[in-house]
This record gives C-alpha cells, sequence and structure tokens, in this order.
C-alpha cells in the first residue's frame, strides 16, 4: 500500500504542474491589466508601474533570465548598468552582461551596486580600457579610452544601447535561484503576492475566512449525509410502495429546481416574512450560527437530493442480492439488515461521494455566501473575481485543486478499509 | 463492529450538537446600542489609509477618522471651502504659484489601539506630518492610486522624489524622508509651504480631498503595513472595530476639538459639541435586497431604494413616498448628484472622428426621457450639456440643439453624414463595461433608438478592466461611461476634452482635439472664479455641444430614505466627516421600534 501512495504522490506533481500552466495560461489569456482596474480613473504610468511593483507583476511571466540591459553608462567611477527590473539579482553579487558587444563586456566582470539591484557598478578588469563617453549606441567599439576622468555622477553618460542583453548573475546556486524568480515558480512555489485590497497573503485570508466557510459547510455536510443515508435505506426497503413514488418525485424535484431560487425563496420566506432566522448577514462568536442557519437549511435542501436517489438505487442492488435474502430467511431483523448488511456494503459509493466534496467544504459555496452574506471563501472568491484581484483567484483556483488531489488519494485509502477485498498496489 | 458503533454515536452527538447549537444561538440576542445609527455599506473598502482610498464611499468611510487642511462648509451650496486643519484660507503669492497654509494649534491625533501613542492621545499635530502625509502619497512604494489625481506634475519636484522612491524601492531600501523636497517646506512648526509648477486655481481643492488627509508619522510607522486597518487620525470619530467586509464601529474621538472649525484650545460649549451621535456601526452588504428588508425592519436608520424595490416606495404617478411608507415613519430625500452619464465617440475612429453631422444624428434620435422614465425609474435630469447640476455654468433652462429628441432633424443630418462618409454608415460598435442585464438593457435601448433612423449598432459587453484597457487604448468606437467629479470646479468636466489629455491613457477618453477649445481652456485654466471664467467657460460648452464628441444622457439622483427619528441633512457631494453633524431622536427610535 505504501508504495501505491508514493506512487499517487508521485504522479500528483505532474497533475499540479498541469494545473499550474493551465490557470496561468488561462489568466494570461484574459489578460486585463489588473493594475489599471485597481488604480481607479485617472492613473498614471507611475502609479501603475508602483501598483505592478506591488502585486509582483513586474517579474518576468515564466522564466527568469534577468533583467534586459537597457542602457549602460560611464562615469567617474566606471559603468553603470541599467536593467528594466528589479528581480533576479542581489546586491554586491557577480554578474555577467550578455549581449553585450564581444571584447567589452563579455565575461564575467566584478559588479558592485550603485542602485542595486536595478544599477551596477561594473569595474572594469585592469586590462580594458574604457572608450569615451560621447559614443553612439552602434559606434561604441572604435572610441578610445578615456571617461574614468572626473566627470561627475550625474553627467554620466550614455555609453551604449543594448535592448537585448541581459544582466545575469555569476555562480550555480545564484543562477538557478534568480531562474525562478518568476510569476510562474511563484506560484507553483506557493509564494503568493499579497492581495492587493486586503494586503494580506492568500494563506491568512484562508485561515480567516475558511473556517466561516465551515461553519455553514460542515454542520450542512454532515446533516445532508445523514438524512441522505436514513431516506435512501427507508425507501429501497420500501420499493414500490407509496412513500417511494412520494420520494422519489422530491428527490427530482429538488434536483430541478436551481439552487438560487431556492436560497431566495427561504431568505424571502422565512427571514423577511415569517422572520424565523435573520435573512443575511454574519457575526463572529456564537451568534454565528444563528446566521448559519438558514444558509444550512437551504443546502441541505438543496443537496439532499441527489446523493438520496443514487444511495437508493446503490442499496436496492445490495437488497435484491442472495446474501441479503439469506439474512432475512434466518430470522435477522429487517433494521438490522439495514444499517450492518446493507449500509456496510454500500459505503464505497457513499465514500467517493462524499470525500471527493470535502475540499469544498472549506472553499464554501460560491452563490450561497453571496447571498447569505457569509464572509467565507466563497465569498472572498467571487468579490476577488469582480475586483480582479489576481493572487487571490489564482492563489485559491491553486490550492482548491491540490487539496481535491489529496481528496482523492484520501478516498482511495479508505476503500481498503471499508472493504478489505480492495488492494491497493 | 465496536468501531462502527462510535462513528454512528458521534455521527450522532455532532448533529444533536449542532442543532442545539443553533437553537442556543438564538436565544441569546446580540444587543443593540441605543445611541448608536447603523447604517450599511455597500462597497469592497480597498482600504482605510486615506493615500490609497480613492473611491467616494471608502472617503465618506474613512473621512469620520481623517481630516484634510480644508474641507467644505456643511450645507452651502455653491460649495465654499473652510479651513479645517489650516488656521485659515491658503495665502497664495502673487504668481499664482506658492502657497503658504498656516495650520491650527492644538489638535492631536489619537490612536484607539494605543500602541502608536501610549495614552491614546497622540503628539500635537504639526507642518512636518504635513510634510511627511505628502512625501508619502508620492512614495512609490506605497503606490497611491491618488498620487496622480492630487500631486503628480503638480507640485515642484514631487516626481523626482517619486523616482527617488523608486530607486530605492527597486534596491530594495526605504526612502529617507529627510530628504528635501522643493515644493513642500515646513517653515515652522505651523507653517507649510507648498509650491506649484504652474499656477492652477483648482489646487486649493485638492487640499480638501481625502487623498491628501494629513497622517501621522509616528502611527504609520509603528503599524507598518498594518496602518491600512488602523486609521489613526485628528477627526470627529475614532475606528473601535473593524471586521472586514462585514462591520465597522466608531466612536466619538475622546480628544476632538469638538468643532471641525475651532483650534485644539477653543471651548466649545457641550450643546455645540460634535459629534452629536456618539457611536455608529456600518454593515457590509454586497447585495442591495437584505438592505432594504433591514431598512424596513428599523436595523437601519437610512438607506438607498434599490431598483427592485422602488415601486414599493415611490408613487410613479407622482414621484413621491408612497403614503404607506410615510405612515410607517419614512422621509425621503432626493439629491441632485453632480455627475454625467454619456455615450462617448472615440475621435480617432475613420468613420465617427470625421463626421461631425454622424454624431450630431445620433445625439437628435436618442430619447433621454424615455430612458430616464423606463430604465432609471425617473432618477434623472435629462443632460443639456457636459456640466451637471450645482455647478455655475450649469443652466437648467438651456436647451442644446443636439439633446433634444428629434428624428427629422436626426435623419437630416444623417443624410449630411452619409455624404460624408461617402456611401451608408457601416455597423458601429457600442462598448459597455459591464454584462449585467441593467447594462444589456440599456444597451438595447441605445440600439433601438439609432435604429429609429436606420443606424445599425452592435453591442459589446467587457468586464470593466477589459473595457477600461480598450477605452485608455482608444480602440472602441462608442462607449457607455460617467463622470464624478473630484472637486467643484467645471475643470474636472473640461479637462475630460483637453487635447493634451487625448493620446492613449490620458483621461480625454474619446479623444477628442480640437485647437480652439484648448486655447479658451488655457486661458480659463490661469484664472481664479469669476464672472469673465464663466464666460469662457461658457463658450467651451458650446463648442462641445457643437462638435458632439459626447452624447450627453443624463444627470443622476439619489433617492435616498431615511426613518424620521433621524434629522434630515444636507447631502455633501464633497468633501468628508460630514456624519459628525447627524442627530437623531433616540427616544423616539427606541419607541417606533417597540411598537412594532
Amino acid at each position: 500500500m505504501w508504495a501505491y501512495i508514493v506512487r499517487r504522490i508521485l504522479l500528483t506533481i505532474p497533475t499540479v504542474l498541469g494545473i499550474v500552466v493551465l490557470t496561468f495560461v488561462l489568466f494570461g489569456l484574459v489578460a486585463t491589466d489588473p493594475a489599471r482596474a485597481y488604480a481607479g480613473k485617472n492613473p498614471s504610468a507611475a502609479t501603475l508601474r508602483a501598483i505592478r511593483a506591488r502585486m509582483g507583476l513586474d517579474k518576468p511571466k515564466w522564466v527568469n533570465l534577468g533583467p534586459t540591459v537597457q542602457s549602460i553608462k560611464v562615469n567617474s567611477k566606471g559603468l553603470r548598468v541599467e536593467t528594466d527590473v528589479r528581480h533576479g539579482l542581489e546586491e554586491g553579487g557577480l554578474v555577467s552582461i550578455s549581449g553585450l558587444t564581444p571584447g567589452y563586456l563579455d565575461g564575467n566582470y566584478k559588479v558592485t551596486a550603485i542602485d542595486a539591484p536595478t544599477i551596477f557598478f561594473v569595474a572594469p578588469p585592469a586590462k580594458f580600457k574604457l572608450p569615451a563617453a560621447t559614443t553612439t549606441p552602434t559606434t561604441e567599439a572604435t572610441t578610445s579610452p578615456s571617461g574614468i576622468g572626473a566627470a561627475p555622477e550625474d553627467d554620466a553618460s550614455e555609453l551604449l544601447k543594448n535592448p537585448g542583453g541581459r544582466v545575469r548573475p555569476v555562480g550555480l546556486g545564484k543562477k538557478i535561484a534568480a531562474f525562478f524568480d518568476s510569476q510562474f515558480f511563484d506560484l507553483l512555489f506557493f509564494r503568493f503576492p499579497k492581495s492587493m485590497r486586503f494586503e494580506e497573503s492568500v494563506w491568512k485570508l484562508i485561515a480567516v475566512k475558511g473556517p466561516v466557510s465551515l461553519t455553514v459547510q460542515l454542520p450542512a455536510f454532515l446533516i445532508t449525509v445523514a438524512l441522505q443515508l436514513v431516506v435512501a435505506l427507508y425507501v429501497a426497503a420500501s420499493r414500490g410502495k407509496a412513500i417511494d413514488y412520494v420520494v422519489t418525485v422530491l428527490t427530482v424535484v429538488t434536483l430541478s429546481v436551481p439552487a438560487i431560487s431556492v436560497y431566495l425563496l427561504l431568505q424571502w420566506w422565512l427571514g423577511a416574512r415569517l422572520e424565523v432566522f435573520p435573512l443575511a448577514g454574519w457575526k463572529p462568536g456564537i451568534y454565528a450560527l444563528q446566521f448559519a442557519a438558514l444558509p444550512i437549511l437551504a443546502t441541505v435542501m438543496v443537496t439532499i437530493g441527489g446523493g438520496a436517489r443514487f444511495y437508493r438505487t446503490v442499496a436496492l442492488d445490495e437488497i435484491n442480492s442472495d446474501y441479503i435474502r439469506t439474512a432475512r430467511a434466518k430470522g435477522a431483523p429487517k433494521r438490522r439488515v439495514l444499517l450492518t448488511h446493507v449500509l456496510r456494503n454500500i459505503m464505497i459509493p457513499v465514500i467517493t461521494n462524499t470525500v471527493t466534496v470535502l475540499p469544498f467544504l472549506v472553499f464554501g459555496a460560491l452563490i450561497l455566501e453571496q447571498i447569505f452574506q457569509i464572509p467565507g471563501l466563497g465569498n472572498l472568491l467571487v468579490q476577488a473575481i469582480f475586483n480582479q484581484d489576481r493572487s487571490i483567484v489564482m492563489g485559491v483556483t491553486y490550492i482548491i485543486s491540490i487539496t481535491y488531489c489529496v481528496a482523492l488519494l484520501v478516498n482511495d485509502i479508505l476503500y481498503t478499509l471499508v472493504d478489505p477485498r480492495v488492494a491497493l498496489k | 463492529m465496536r468501531l462502527t458503533k462510535w462513528i454512528f454515536f458521534g455521527y450522532l452527538t455532532a448533529i444533536v450538537l449542532i442543532v442545539a447549537g443553533i437553537g442556543f444561538s438564538f436565544t441569546v440576542e446580540p444587543t443593540r446600542d441605543p445611541g448608536r445609527l447603523y447604517t450599511a455599506f455597500v462597497v469592497n473598502l480597498k482600504s482605510l489609509d486615506p493615500a490609497i482610498c480613492n473611491d467616494v464611499d471608502g472617503a465618506a468611510i474613512i473621512g469620520n477618522v481623517y481630516e484634510c487642511l480644508y474641507n467644505y462648509k456643511y450645507g452651502v451650496k455653491p460649495y465654499e471651502l473652510f479651513p479645517q486643519l489650516a488656521a485659515d484660507m491658503p495665502e497664495v503669492s502673487e504668481d499664482g504659484r506658492t502657497y503658504t497654509v498656516k495650520l491650527r494649534k492644538g489638535i492631536h491625533f489619537y490612536d484607539p489601539w494605543k500602541k502608536a501613542f501610549e495614552e491614546g492621545k497622540g503628539p500635537e499635530m504639526k507642518a512636518s506630518d504635513v510634510v511627511f502625509t505628502f512625501k508619502r502619497v508620492a512614495d512609490f512604494h506605497l503606490a497611491s492610486p491618488n498620487f496622480s489625481t492630487l500631486f503628480q506634475g503638480k507640485i515642484a519636484g514631487i516626481d523626482e522624489w517619486n523616482t527617488y522612491t523608486e530607486q530605492m524601492s527597486n534596491a530594495g531600501r526605504t526612502p529617507d524622508y529627510a530628504k528635501p523636497v522643493e515644493g513642500i517646506k515646513a517653515i515652522d512648526d505651523y507653517t507649510v509651504q507648498i509650491k506649484l509648477v504652474e499656477k492652477s486655481p483648482q489646487f486649493r481643492y485638492l487640499l480638501a480631498y481625502l487623498g491628501a488627509a494629513v497622517v501621522s508619522q509616528k502611527a504609520v510607522e509603528v503599524y507598518g503595513d498594518d496602518f491600512r486597518t488602523r486609521p489613526v487620525g485628528t477627526g470627529p470619530f475614532v475606528m473601535t472595530e473593524y471586521l472586514a467586509e462585514q462591520r465597522i464601529v466608531f466612536e466619538a474621538n475622546p480628544v476632538y476639538r469638538g468643532r471641525p472649525d475651532v483650534d485644539g484650545y477653543a471651548k466649545v460649549a457641550d450643546a455645540d459639541r460634535l459629534p452629536k451621535l456618539k457611536s455608529m456601526q456600518y454593515d457590509y452588504f454586497n447585495e442591495p435586497m437584505p438592505i432594504w428588508y433591514f431598512l424596513q425592519h428599523g436595523t437601519f436608520d437610512m438607506g438607498r431604494i434599490p431598483k427592485e424595490t422602488f415601486g414599493q416606495a415611490i408613487d410613479p404617478k407622482t414621484g413621491k413616498l408612497r403614503a404607506e411608507m410615510v405612515a410607517k415613519g419614512f422621509d425621503l430625500d432626493i439629491d441632485e448628484d453632480p455627475s454625467i452619464y454619456y455615450y462617448g465617440f472615440n475621435m480617432g475612429d475613420p468613420v465617427l472622428g470625421k463626421n461631425r453631422p454622424l454624431r450630431q444624428a445620433m445625439s437628435l434620435a436618442f430619447d433621454r426621457e424615455k430612458y430616464i422614465r423606463v430604465y432609471e425609474n425617473g432618477r434623472g435630469v435629462a443632460a443639456n450639456g457636459p456640466i451637471p447640476p450645482t455647478f455655475d455654468v450649469y443652466d437648467a433652462d438651456a436647451v442644446d440643439k443636439y439633446s433634444t429628441f428629434d428624428l427629422e432633424a436626426a435623419r437630416a443630418k444623417l443624410k449630411e453624414a452619409e455624404q460624408i462618409n461617402g456611401g451608408v454608415i457601416p455597423e458601429l460598435s457600442l462598448l459597455m463595461g459591464d454584462t449585467s442585464t441593467d447594462v444589456r438593457q440599456q444597451a438595447e435601448y441605445f440600439v433601438s433608438q439609432m435604429r429609429q433612423i436606420g443606424l445599425r449598432i452592435r453591442p459589446e459587453y467587457n468586464t470593466w478592466a477589459r473595457f477600461q484597457e480598450l477605452v485608455d487604448g482608444r480602440k472602441t468606437q462608442i462607449f457607455s461611461l460617467g463622470w464624478v467629479p473630484d472637486y467643484p470646479d467645471e475643470q474636472t468636466f473640461f479637462q475630460l476634452f483637453y487635447g493634451k489629455f487625448a493620446p492613449p491613457q490620458g483621461i480625454n477618453s474619446c479623444a477628442y482635439v480640437n485647437p480652439d477649445y484648448d486655447k479658451i481652456y488655457n486661458e480659463a485654466m490661469q484664472m481664479d472664479r469669476s464672472p469673465e471664467r464663466a464666460k469662457l467657460y461658457k463658450q467651451l460648452v458650446a463648442i462641445v455641444n457643437e462638435d458632439c464628441p459626447w452624447i450627453y444622457t443624463h444627470y443622476p439622483k439619489t433617492y435616498m430614505l431615511r426613518w424620521n427619528w433621524l434629522k434630515p441633512f444636507p447631502v455633501m457631494d464633497y468633501g468628508s466627516g460630514f456624519r459628525q453633524y447627524l442627530s437623531a431622536d433616540l427616544d423616539k427610535r427606541k419607541q417606533m421600534l417597540h411598537r412594532k
């Protein structure tokens, strides 16, 4: 079994990788600028740049090949290399500047930071002679050495422009670390940028909002499963009788009525009309249960039908099998037959059906939380989508998919516990 | 079998506990504070940091805590400024570029969490705090969306400071706030000098914009990133509870000076002391219906009327509050918003840009009265120009030739337009910034209006973010948009047609360029409010009306329902912190709610 578990975990890795790539590509396709959405009605370029930097959008998308060299300037202290992005380099490191004209800066040079990491100070090797400070980008190779004179730093003149060139750290460790410093790998390694709207990490938000969603979802889940099983077993045992038809019709009704209309109806009827429950909102502490009651009821009503119908079918298969007939024939009471024999044997489909929904309990129900104004994760996700809060949407999507993968694994392991015939190899 | 039994009983216990817990929770009713004002708020607060917050609703909430140098006189219209944290109106140099602002003395910050200031009461607000505040708005690391609205390109040296902070931020270092900025100086503890790049009569209004509310350097440093949820200000209220997207509670600031327009040392008689209500609670709801229900129950003291229940509250024949609502105890407040909704043309578009008769024809074919009646429940005034009510230049009786509904004239204009175009006008696209049913209906209405004169329009629905991107990039033909002014000077609308802002990313979204217009605009920008300037402003309106870069639709009205225990109050469209003036007959509320 352990071999199986290890193999499953290993198999999860490409799945997760696929999920990240997909999330990332999808967000790339939707391609609106979240910084623009955040900035409001009249942002300037500087404002947008600042917001992007805070959102982590100024990082390279996939892999970090190092910042592009925008220009190299010469001044009294040597060379100044200006780059476009801030990531991927650390202060005082060694960098190699590739893509520059050979004979100049090809190779590795000692670099100290002036305004690291965008502006570097490249100290020339002793034999290397600096060209004059007045050259144009294309003729730099032919100019005569000078420029290390007394020119003040502000007079640093542009020596060469090389839009294609890149600045890279030297040293394998740093090279690798810098390579992975991109938006894609941030997501893959769970390094989500802070949400712009909450100034809070995605993890913290999940920790705060997850319990709220659970307060509604967990009780609703427990009650639903219990009711589903009771109803399914009872109806299966009285097959063909009036109660069977009534329940079947009811389950079909709950299956076909859209959830949102049930929510609105209950809110209007029990909340606004009869004033039995508070109709929406939330308060922390014990009061939360008061606000959770109506959403729990609504969730139970909406979700009970599907499972009840499914379990009834499964239970019917079992009830008609030989061993049940044997049990009944040897005089076991009906209740005992249902609760021990049938129930135990329909556990596999029940577990499949229930365990896989467990991760979604934490993440709440999007529409439900919106309508009943429950400040849980479902609500958070809806608002994040409206507000283009990318780090939340991507982070939560990603975490949901991973927990789902884990739930599937747990599912398989549980099979072996309830049914010894199943062996994981 | 043992285990199964345990699981079974455990499960049963869990369900019993849940049901019992829910039952118990209903017996412990949370108490309502009888002295507290309860209202709803509907926006996701971006931040409680004034430098970050740039939406009207957010500003109304944090304006309870923070104060600006100037603010608008309560209930006075046309709007007028008064010195709030400043001691007097600014002293402006002859060239109009240097503002000297004296500060009030004895005003203190208050930290209800007692972390930045141990006693709660902080040090006196001084000129250095103002300088710090302004520099902070321009700090790259903060990414303040207010920077471009407020200071960028306006205060001398501020852009250089912004660049410097960008470099420091890129280097992962903290900028040195001791580094001087030419345009913002503390002359002494109570005097601030601001130097502008060029003369700008509108600048004084920006000093009353909540983004420039004065913050304490100490509090910012102590709270760091938490500052966005820990407002430490000088205003009438302090925040005592904050649950993001749930609830915000304010209590009266114990060290408040009693009125916004006096010094900290002033003696204010107890009867005159503000805030009148000592406690306020905002509950967050992003759906309108719960707010409506709670308003009906008296849980909220006032609230807006959602579209769905408009007929329940307002009699469509008279436009007044229904008798049963009045009997219940409601009052209705109607306010004309100083904003405008319009359909903009992209003047860079080859079909629309060069064809003035076409734009005029479309404007003539749009029935504004019907639109307001059917789609806005009558909540609006048909627009007759780019400037909405409450501004000097607005004239309710003025008739704009092209903003009247006249199909005959529209068809004639369209003929002209077809000649210019050299044939039938091709199908035009209409860009909408939302996908909701309301927006779809509005777009369909526009399509039907244009069909009357034989024009084909294709509506396109986008998310707001994508919409902005397309409009900013001038990749549109016709788009639906509105404008809410930042300050009570017509310039806030006129800038939307200024040629310098026409290139992509500028706020002149329709990319309208007219040298005559720009000339008058430049001239008017140098002038203070005066009859001469009003004359120039009217010329600007005439030019825009004739050129039709927009189809003006309407100036919206806000309908607010208020329980009559809450005294009537003027709606202020600019400025902040006006909740301190609200007063209520709390005994009456108790009685009325009890009677129910």
